[in-house]
């Protein structure tokens, strides 16, 4: 068996009898110090030469390589998901809402801390102990107009915001 | 619903109550969600004070609201300034202070928490 069957592809090389007349085996490689084989194919392959061993390093190195550049990958798209849905939510109801309906919505509750980004964007800026905004509106069958500070020093006023849908 | 109707009536006659129709949380043509769409609520924005005061009489009559209902200008200036969008709970103290600010809905929206800041402002019977 020559140098060309021993340096055969993963599937080969499992199957490999070890061939200690051609410099391989795994003690021998054990002792040289180099297996850092942790997660290809390779692992359990019989080494069978130091070319063998040099060559399942260099696929080692490689599988490594394009594995970490896929975790790379995966925390870039998600950094920039999160960042589009946070800026998203700090936009005025109408464009949240147009920007919205472009984005996955099982991806956004699923994926993401939803609730609480929406809690952190939509705090507003009035706090307790402040002053209520002045405001003067119709009811809603125009019967009459209702100011909020005609309640001052009276009672007090609950306010419930919302919308039919 | 239900919780709102029964805190007004049990605190109508110590306290000041309004719903505020704000602009619509799920329209159909910005964040239709499924549930409305099973439910068969379907309203577009509402833009002009006439669709508005149209769209907040529907709700107030099929949702059963008890409570006395005012209306949003469609400039949305009292959203902005309660940042209420899409629901949200307050309670104005008698001196014009804001006493209870709920987190934004729809997680923040608890009418327990009303009772407790009324329970806490009211003097005791």
């Amino acid at each position: 068996m020559g140098m060309a069957t021993i340096l055969s592809p993963a599937v080969r090389a499992r199957s490999l009898p070890v061939r200690p007349d051609l410099g391989g085996g795994r003690p021998k490689a054990k002792a040289k110090g180099r297996i850092i084989l942790h997660c290809s194919p390779f692992v359990g392959a019989d080494i069978t030469s130091v070319e063998h061993l040099e060559y399942l390093e260099r696929y080692n190195t490689r599988t490594m390589k394009w594995f970490l550049r896929g975790v790379v990958a995966l925390v870039a798209v998600y950094v920039t998901f999160f960042g589009a849905v946070a800026l998203a939510m700090l936009q005025p109801p109408e464009r949240f809402g147009r920007i919205m309906k472009h984005m996955p919505a099982p991806l956004v509750w699923g994926a993401l801390p939803a609730p609480r980004m929406w809690l952190w964007a939509r705090k507003g800026g009035l706090t307790e102990g402040s002053p209520a905004p002045a405001f003067t509106l119709s009811t809603h069958d125009h019967a009459s107009r209702v100011t909020l500070s005609s309640h001052r020093g009276q009672r007090p006023v609950v306010l419930v915001f919302g919308s039919y849908t | 619903m239900p919780a709102l109707n029964t805190l007004y009536r049990d605190y109508r006659d110590r306290a000041a109550f309004y719903m505020v129709y704000i602009q619509e949380a799920h329209p159909i043509d910005a964040g239709q969600v499924g549930d409305n769409l099973k439910d068969d609520v379907l309203v577009s924005s509402t833009m002009t004070k006439d669709e508005r005061m149209n769209v907040a009489g529907m709700w107030v009559r099929n949702l059963g609201i008890e409570l006395p209902a005012l209306v949003d200008e469609p400039h949305n200036g009292v959203e902005r300034a309660y940042t209420a969008w899409p629901d949200r709970l307050y309670v104005v103290d008698r001196e014009g202070r804001i006493s209870y600010k709920s987190a934004a809905g729809p997680f923040g929206f608890k009418p327990s928490e009303v009772q407790a800041t009324l329970e806490r402002l009211l003097p005791a019977e």
